[in-house]
């Protein structure tokens, strides 16, 4: 795969390329990133990304500890989507251990998955904003949504951000009595809200001007770049894992899958904001029909021990394809615990997609991107 | 000057006038920071200051006390008189072109008869200091930014000109008192639209402020060139700003809007001092509100984008503007004709703006896979 | 329902699945363990087969897994597995490829040739679990630090108890150090902190022996402070002989960034001698800048001169000051305030039992220490 670059200018003036460090403090890199761009002027010419600034030994920790311990790393992994990455987790161990949790237990899981799911890309649209030079507006408009999301969170978990709510089998404890108002509640007000901010930044001239067509992507090449979630649909590819691959209860809901066209910024943008009504879509779906009963699978031991196999469990997380691989040897701690952050592999492409932009641009396609250094470095 | 201040003598009289606005501006630039996060604010659904002093009105005070006991840090390998005398050379100039503002029709230091040419060319000046900054903090972020301050205020510096020359062709003069004077009937925004549009965002180029704040950019620059400084060094950066805020909205409101005249003039009364304050500080304050008003709005623009408009929309729409304002008056034909004129020309302008900025069409629309539920 | 933790059923062979047998159909004669998951079909391929089986994988019609999911490394103790797992976007079926390799001979090619997404993969798993990927275009460390040494992943590695373990670590990288000097019969690199406490010890020795000689003799404190530099300048001159007569080389740094450590380290030792004589000599502080500024001019000269004429073994001794007199000073300085201190407390406490005034009391103090002066001026 070649890298196009611009072929330097010829010109009689002898000019050098500078090495500028976006060094892991910056307002933009979203993290402890950083990136050695090797810059011509205003344009890259070559990226280097340099991540491991956040390697915790998420995945070497959990060997020690029992498969209900591990819920908390999971939490700190995509600390944006705990509730997907709970979910991926819990799943993994429940197919490893033929345990089926009762369907209230997978109707409060998905219900609060996808009001994540809103909550992650709210967060998206407020940082990029900020990218972009919007000075705070968009980042106000979509805290303001994202609030009122965590407050129900509080009332639900009694934690606004590291859940541990989600347990192999169901759930930890039951919803309050008066959820289904409150979250009726927050979703309108939240919609309302998306639309304020899509009236914000989707139609703004500035945004247009700026992220058309900036670092198109073709579906051969994501693929080959191992992307996924709104990075590969944006590209046009329709694949998503609660389509293609069903888990959980998704199966019977009916929602839509958006996709872009030409797997540009603006695409990326199109494809979070619809998703995030796709989101509450399928979240009034589930509140309708959700039953009343246990939550939590009957007959488990205290300590689980988990018989011997493997699984790769895999989710659709606000960033794209979250997967945990776990291996067992019937002890009650996993022999491998391997987190597939969806980061990684999106960072990872990172070069491909940047290189022969301008420097500014450059910044935005790693806004686009949409990454959580922990995943990146779990 | 008809007005007396202090004495008869003209020089103790301008050495007066001088203190008074040496005193009167910063006093302004502390209040402009406290308005300027308000309106912000206000527009980004917060409160803005609340804590520091009724409805945060010592934020201003507070923040200028925090800046000036700061510790002021210099890099050991900058250029070391480079670095220091930037700030000032930012600074002076636009301190410099106060001088040449009339408030109101006394209240002015001196009214220069070239008083308009005088403003351009000293402001000018502050350019050379972004470059100082840029390159004496020794640091690849701040050289960035000075060259992208250098590019940019020097390509919006041409259009921010011809609009104002082409006002000064109006009124046949560079005095400043004497523009407002010719304003009595109608302000210059009826005949010079055009050039109207072009000074409000030429004006705000050269305050680079969003969508022009890419020298500047607080995500990618991190402050661009005066990203090494802190302290008074800082503080005077933010002086100059908010100075070059007020000047270019008062310069709008003088030339553009009829100054303190327009529409007492009308009336054909004698206004007091008062009303004249008054009015300016109404212009001036609509002007500033504008600004304020597109920083919470738009985004930055990319380094060509707006080196691309500048040189090829602005410009020649400046152009166009003097072209049309030169037959009016080679053919003597009446003022009344520059309305309609001008007029067509600034929606025309307005119009390929906006079909350029929207680049393909409406709110792009994503493609759907519906795929029904399993149920 | 709950299963109960199987029991050690008897292994019944698997029956292949549907890609597996894609597989088998494309690559005719493959020796492949079929394994089982709850989600997806597992096959493991042997070494040798590896880079074929991928191939396949990607480029065939029927198979086209054109999408690498994820790439994981799993330590068994005494093996080493890989895990692909593989997913088909044309025909929507994912397959799991495992491949085995001992600890010993950790070696897997690499495809990042084919899936590009593979090259974070498996430069996280090389420095991970220490399996090197046989043409990987930039094998850096992608997560940990460069030259860690050790394999966080592998079950080898502690959880628990990592301050001794690294201690441990520690000493059996410098034991096999220098071994492996012994054994190559280069000189063993030298311990350039050792050899300096070394130093200083005979030093404080030498200007110990040289006080007590000069109290016994009944010198001066002046006298005796000289006494004590001729001392430390000739044990001094005598080390430096010793040192071009049997040149002892520094360790030489083994990378840049150690050499450059290295380098820094020169550099403030020798700000801070030149410092402290200008400050012995007592001159202004423009003009301590200044001579500090011109001694580190000289020692960059000296750095180039040195880099541009390569010697065999660099010859730098470690440089005899000229004019010690800091260290000397400062004792005697501490020791004198010792003295006035104590001198001080004996005042007052005499004054108070007089039962003196504050004021006949601090007059008191004074008159003593007037006196320590003066005796210290005269004797």
């Amino acid at each position: 795969m070649v890298i196009e670059t611009r072929p330097p200018h010829e010109s009689d003036l002898e000019t050098i390329d500078i090495n500028v460090n976006v060094g892991p403090q910056h307002p933009a890199t979203h993290g402890v990133f950083r990136m050695v761009l090797t810059v011509d002027g205003e344009l890259v010419v070559d990226l280097d990304p340099v991540i491991g600034y956040m390697h915790r030994g998420n995945e070497k920790l959990p060997e020690n500890c029992d498969y209900r311990q591990v819920i908390g790393y999971h939490d700190r992994t995509d600390y944006l989507a705990q509730f997907n990455t709970e979910h991926c987790y819990v799943e993994a161990v429940e197919k490893l251990a033929g345990i089926k949790p009762p369907e209230r237990a997978e109707y409060i899981r998905v219900i609060l998955a996808e009001i994540n799911r809103i909550a992650s890309h709210l967060m998206f649209f407020g940082a990029f904003g900020t990218d972009i030079g919007l000075f705070g507006t968009s980042f106000m408009y979509a805290f303001r949504d994202r609030e009122t999301i965590q407050d129900l969170f509080e009332e639900v978990t009694g934690e606004r951000m590291m859940y541990n709510y989600f347990r192999p089998g169901g759930v930890a404890w039951d919803l309050p009595d008066n959820f289904r108002q409150r979250c009726m509640q927050v979703l309108d007000s939240v919609e309302r809200g998306v639309e304020q901010l899509d009236g914000l930044m989707m139609e703004n001239e500035v945004v247009l001007a700026r992220c058309r067509g900036l670092s198109p992507v073709t579906p051969e090449d994501a693929i080959n770049w191992g992307l996924s979630g709104p990075m590969l649909r944006a590209t046009g590819l329709a694949h998503d894992i609660r389509r293609a691959e069903p888990y959980s209860i998704y199966d019977r809901f009916q929602f839509d899958i958006p996709t872009g066209k030409r797997g540009d910024v603006y695409d990326k943008l199109v494809v979070r904001l619809e998703e995030m009504h796709q989101s509450a879509r399928i979240v009034r779906q589930a509140l309708e029909t959700m039953p009343e009963g246990p939550i939590m699978a009957e007959g488990l031991k205290r300590v689980l021990r988990v018989p011997a196999g493997e699984v790769y469990m895999r989710v659709e997380s606000p960033r794209g394809e979250y997967g945990v691989y776990l291996v067992s040897q019937g002890s009650d701690k996993p022999w491998r615990h391997k987190v597939r952050g969806a980061s990684f592999s999106n960072l990872s492409a990172l070069r491909a997609m940047a290189v022969g932009n301008f420097v500014s641009d450059v910044i935005i396609i790693l806004g686009s991107i949409d990454i959580v250094l922990c995943e990146v470095d779990r | 000057m008809s007005l007396v201040l202090i004495s008869h003598n003209p020089w103790l009289e301008s050495l007066a006038r001088l203190a008074i606005i040496a005193l009167l501006v910063p006093v302004t630039v502390i209040i402009l920071t406290w308005v300027e996060r308000k309106v912000i604010g206000r527009l980004q659904m917060r409160l803005g200051p609340m804590r520091v002093g009724p409805y945060g009105t010592l934020q201003g005070v507070a923040d200028t006390i925090k800046l000036l006991t700061k510790e002021d840090v210099r890099p050991q390998t900058a250029d070391r008189w480079v670095f220091e005398l930037a700030p000032f050379v930012i600074v002076v100039p636009v301190f410099m072109a106060v001088v040449a503002i009339p408030f109101t029709a006394d209240l002015f230091i001196k009214n220069l008869t070239l008083g308009l040419f005088y403003f351009v060319a000293v402001s000018g000046l502050s350019i050379v200091g972004f470059v100082m900054a840029g390159w004496g903090s020794d640091n690849k972020y701040a050289l960035l930014g000075g060259v992208r301050a250098a590019a940019q205020l020097i390509s919006y510096e041409i259009p921010l000109v011809m609009a104002i020359l082409a006002v000064a062709m109006l009124s046949q003069s560079l005095n400043l008192a004497v523009i407002v004077g010719a304003q009595e009937d109608t302000p210059n925004i009826a005949y010079q639209s055009l050039a109207f549009i072009i000074f409000a965002i030429a004006g705000l180029a050269e305050l680079y402020r969003q969508p022009f704040d890419i020298p500047v950019a607080e995500s990618e620059v991190v402050g661009g060139p005066f990203v090494e400084y802190s302290g008074i060094r800082w503080s005077m950066f933010q002086l100059g700003e908010f100075v070059n805020l007020v000047l270019i909205s008062i310069l709008g409101s003088l030339i553009f809007l009829g100054g303190w005249q327009w529409p007492w003039s009308v009336f054909d009364a004698s206004v007091p001092v008062a009303a004249q304050v008054a009015m300016m500080a109404v212009k001036t304050g609509t002007f500033i509100f504008f600004f304020m008003w597109m920083r919470a709005s738009l985004p930055r623009l990319r380094i060509d984008q707006m080196m691309s408009f500048c040189w090829q929309l602005l410009l020649p729409f400046a152009f166009l503007q003097i072209i049309i304002n030169g037959l009016v008056l080679v053919y003597d034909w009446p003022n009344e004709i520059l309305i309609p004129l001008s007029g067509a020309a600034a929606a025309g302008a307005v119009y390929l703006t906006y079909r350029a900025a929207r680049a393909t069409g409406v709110r792009y629309q994503p493609g759907y896979q519906t795929v029904g539920s399993v149920l | 329902m709950v299963h109960e933790a199987a029991t050690a059923a008897p292994p019944q062979p698997i029956e292949p699945g549907p890609v597996a047998r894609l597989f088998q159909s494309s690559l005719p004669g493959l020796a492949l363990e079929i394994g089982q998951s709850p989600i997806d079909e597992v096959v493991t391929v042997r070494r040798e087969d590896f880079a074929r089986v991928m191939e396949t994988a990607k480029n065939d019609e029927q198979l086209a897994l054109d999408y690498l999911r994820c790439l994981s490394g799993v330590d068994w103790l005494t093996d080493l597995e890989t895990v692909y797992h593989l997913h088909s976007f044309k025909h929507g079926h994912s397959i799991a490829i495992k491949v085995r390799c001992p600890v010993a001979d950790a070696h897997v090619p690499s495809v990042s040739h084919l899936w590009e997404t593979a090259n974070w993969h498996e430069r996280e798993t090389q420095e991970l679990f220490g399996i090197v990927f046989d043409g990987h275009p930039d094998p850096r460390p992608l997560l940990t630090e460069e030259g860690l040494g050790y394999y966080i992943m592998r079950k080898s590695h502690p959880l628990a108890d990592i301050e001794e373990w690294q201690e441990d670590y520690l000493k059996t990288i410098e034991e096999a150090k220098s071994q492996m000097a012994v054994a190559t019969g280069v000189a063993a690199p030298v311990d350039e902190k050792a050899l300096k406490i070394q130093m200083a010890q005979q030093k404080a020795a030498v200007i110990k022996k040289a006080r007590d000689e000069a109290r016994a003799k009944g010198l001066s404190p002046e006298d005796e402070k000289a006494a004590v530099q001729d001392a430390i300048k000739k044990f001094e001159e005598e080390h430096a002989a010793r040192q071009a007569a049997a040149p002892v080389t520094p360790a030489k740094p083994v990378d840049e960034r150690a050499a450059k450590i290295q380098l820094a380290q020169q550099k403030a030792a020798l700000i801070t001698k030149t410092r402290n004589e200008a400050r012995a000599r007592g001159v202004s502080p423009e003009e301590e800048r200044q001579i500090v500024a011109e001694a580190l001019k000289k020692f960059s000269e000296e750095q180039e001169q040195s880099a541009a004429a390569p010697q065999a073994a660099p010859a730098q001794a470690p440089a005899a000051p000229s004019v010690p007199t800091a260290p000397m000073d400062r004792a005697a300085k501490i020791q004198l305030a010792q003295q006035k201190a104590a001198l001080i407390t004996k005042a007052r406490e005499d004054a108070r039992a007089k039962g003196l005034s504050p004021e006949a009391e601090r007059q008191a103090v004074a008159e003593a220490l007037k006196k320590f002066a003066e005796e210290q001026q005269a004797g």
